[in-house]
């Protein structure tokens, strides 16, 4: 704002600190709990300030997990979580891209049916078509693994949508320049178009790490082997895990341990991120 | 050698013909402007010689090669678009080396072409930035460059300058003749600036709708214009034409005003358009034999002369003056040099 009136700036920091509090406090919360030993957390009242057991719950959350029969490590959930996601991000930023590349720049039969039956599937994600989903998944045997916790997840309207626009948005010159400087359709592509969309790339990867990184339901469904655990489901599981009391101090590490990745993925990507969402000069 | 030779070439789009059978003969060396109004299909045809259209019929042949079925790279020709068309995210040496480097061209080679390019067009402090850090007339240089480092058979521009500045473009204007004529290359070059088209060309291909209106010298195009549409297109103020009745005998007649004389070799009579220069004819102040009297509207000063927009009987009327000339204040009388005047069909638009 150009103006510069005390009054509403103050009221305005007010008002994003009370956000703030809000938004920050259950992460407050989450990172005492992690700091303490196990007992203390089943006393009432729980602790506001951090206790002196972080580092030994660390350990024990990330190599150990709860203890017992069929509980994971949070390490190994993490690899589980962090091949998903990688895999789902970077999956459908390929297929979106060269389905947007054949979508824009070649002309075959139902080139516009095409596209639209694609847009259509944004009606369609996997919680509504979970159970046909389910029955090709299990047929083909993917069950327990990483493809069948990818494949279905990485089909992308979206993202196909968002690289179409941004396609149409480079200047037909530039395809024609390429074509005089002796680039095929492949070239053009690898070397002008995926250059171009460099920061339409990152943010969209920003977007589709978190939304692989944070899928439940679907992980739930197919992972019974307790090897193929994800983390955002493992916490889940944790907290029904065996007869005894909940072990507060080891899940809350866990919790902390799985916000770890995406906020570093946000945080270390977000100037490209922007970029990417806002830019349009080309 | 690269002579360029268009023959009976037409352009459809669905069912709508946008060129109607092209005819031009191109020789080596040869700085062709084809110019006309837009959408007169003066790119497209362009476009079909750099191979980014098809042809729908004839035949497009450079040196003697027929190269209607030829990808555009293997045409040995480089084109220079209108928006410069520059990789936005290459550096300005790899702007130019990227088309090389597709060549399989080893890396000195690549080397010595880029450097030499960039010398010639003084670029060489340059070849590290990104093209979003160079100015309009940087661009275009670039541009250029990466067409010469093709070293092609013909160029191609496709209204290079018609994003720069009027100061620039004068600059860049003699800077493309010189380089076209220093490397010795055919050049096709697109405009829709008369300027540019008198000033560059060896000759011009005016095009209108889709037709060939004249191919000639910018002299020729100027002094005999084969149509109205050429007369009235080429030329900064356009020629006056006005519209009357010719004897046949020397007389062509304008309504309200009288006979004026013509050259006695024409031979028409029937309703035609006079043609003359604004430049072409002599101001009196006073009225003599053979004088029409002008009715002064409205004056525009140039600096090197003026514009005097008047009334000739009931036709609005341009003469140019030069500014050496003093301005007749009371009374104004026009006349006819006969070896300036044209005559033109009305119906058909053709010289007579």
């Amino acid at each position: 704002m150009i103006e510069n009136r005390p009054i509403v700036s103050i009221v305005s920091h007010i008002v994003l600190i009370i956000g703030v509090l809000i938004v920050g406090f259950p992460v407050w919360i989450t990172f005492v709990a992690a700091s303490h030993d196990a007992l203390r957390m089943t006393q009432a009242p729980i602790p506001l300030w951090p206790g002196p057991y972080f580092f030994d719950n660390l350990k024990d959350a990330l190599f150990v997990g709860l203890g017992g029969s069929g509980s994971q490590s949070a390490g190994l959930m993490l690899f589980n979580s962090f091949v998903m996601a990688m895999v789902i991000a970077l999956g459908k930023i390929s297929v979106s891209l060269l389905s947007a590349f054949a979508i824009v720049y070649f002309k075959f039969p139902f080139r516009m049916g095409f596209f639209w039956m694609i847009f259509l599937t944004l009606m369609l994600p996997v919680e509504v078509r979970i159970l046909p989903t389910f029955e090709v998944v299990a047929n083909l045997g993917m069950l327990n693994s990483f493809s069948g916790l990818t494949l279905p997840l990485i089909a992308s309207a979206t993202a196909t949508f968002m690289f179409r626009q941004t396609f149409l948005t480079v200047p037909d010159e530039l395809l024609e320049a390429a074509r005089i400087d002796g680039a095929g359709p492949m070239r053009f592509f690898f070397d002008i178009l995926l250059p171009m969309s460099r920061t339409n790339i990152a943010a969209l990867f920003v977007i589709l790490f978190i939304y692989g990184w944070n899928q439940y339901l679907w992980p739930l469904l197919i992972t019974t082997d307790q090897s193929m655990v994800t983390i955002v489901m493992g916490i889940k599981e944790m907290l029904e895990a065996g007869e005894s009391l909940q072990q507060w101090n080891r899940i809350m590490m866990t919790t902390l341990l799985a916000m770890l990745p995406p906020v570093l993925v946000v945080v270390g990507m977000q100037k490209l991120f922007v970029k990417g969402l806002t830019e349009t000069e080309k | 050698m690269a002579q360029v030779s268009i023959v009976d070439v037409k352009k459809s789009y669905g069912s709508i013909e946008v060129l109607h059978g092209i005819d031009v003969e191109i020789a080596h060396g040869e700085f062709i402007v084809i110019v006309g109004p837009s959408g007169c299909g003066k790119s497209t045809l362009l476009r079909m010689v750099a191979g980014l259209e098809s042809v729908t019929s004839g035949e497009i042949s450079i040196g003697e090669r027929v190269v209607n079925d030829v990808e555009p790279k293997d045409r040995d020709i480089a084109m220079v678009f209108q928006n410069y068309a520059l990789y936005p995210h290459m550096s300005v040496y790899n702007n130019m080396a990227y088309g090389l480097k597709l060549m399989k061209l080893s890396k000195e080679e690549i080397n010595t072409r880029v450097d030499k390019a960039a010398e010639l067009l003084q670029l060489e402090d340059f070849l590290q930035r990104r093209p979003r850090e160079l100015s309009g007339g940087q661009r275009q240089r670039v541009a250029m460059g990466r067409a010469i480092v093709r070293d092609p058979a013909v160029f191609l521009f496709d209204e290079p300058l018609s994003n720069l500045d009027a100061k620039l473009r004068n600059q860049m204007r003699i800077e493309i003749r010189k380089l076209q004529r220093d490397l010795d290359v055919t050049a096709i070059y697109v405009t829709h600036d008369q300027v540019e088209a008198m000033t560059m060309a060896d000759r011009i291909v005016v095009l209108n709708d889709g037709y060939v209106e004249q191919i000639g010298t910018p002299s020729e195009i100027y002094h005999t214009p084969e149509s109205v549409f050429v007369a009235s297109f080429m030329g900064a103020p356009p020629m006056n034409l006005v519209s009357g009745n010719a004897n046949g005998k020397g007389k062509f007649t304008i309504e309200g005003l009288g006979d004026i004389d013509i050259p006695k070799d024409y031979s028409f009579t029937g309703k035609a358009l006079f043609g003359i220069r604004p430049e072409s004819v002599e101001i009196f102040s006073k009225q003599s034999k053979g004088s029409y009297p002008l009715e002064l509207e409205l004056v525009e000063e140039l600096g090197a002369g003026r514009i005097l927009h008047t009334r000739l009987g009931n036709e609005t009327f341009t003469v140019h003056m030069p500014h050496t000339d003093e301005l007749p204040t009371n009374g104004l009388f026009v006349k006819f040099p006969e070896n300036a005047i044209h005559l033109f069909d009305p119906k058909s638009g053709k010289r007579l």
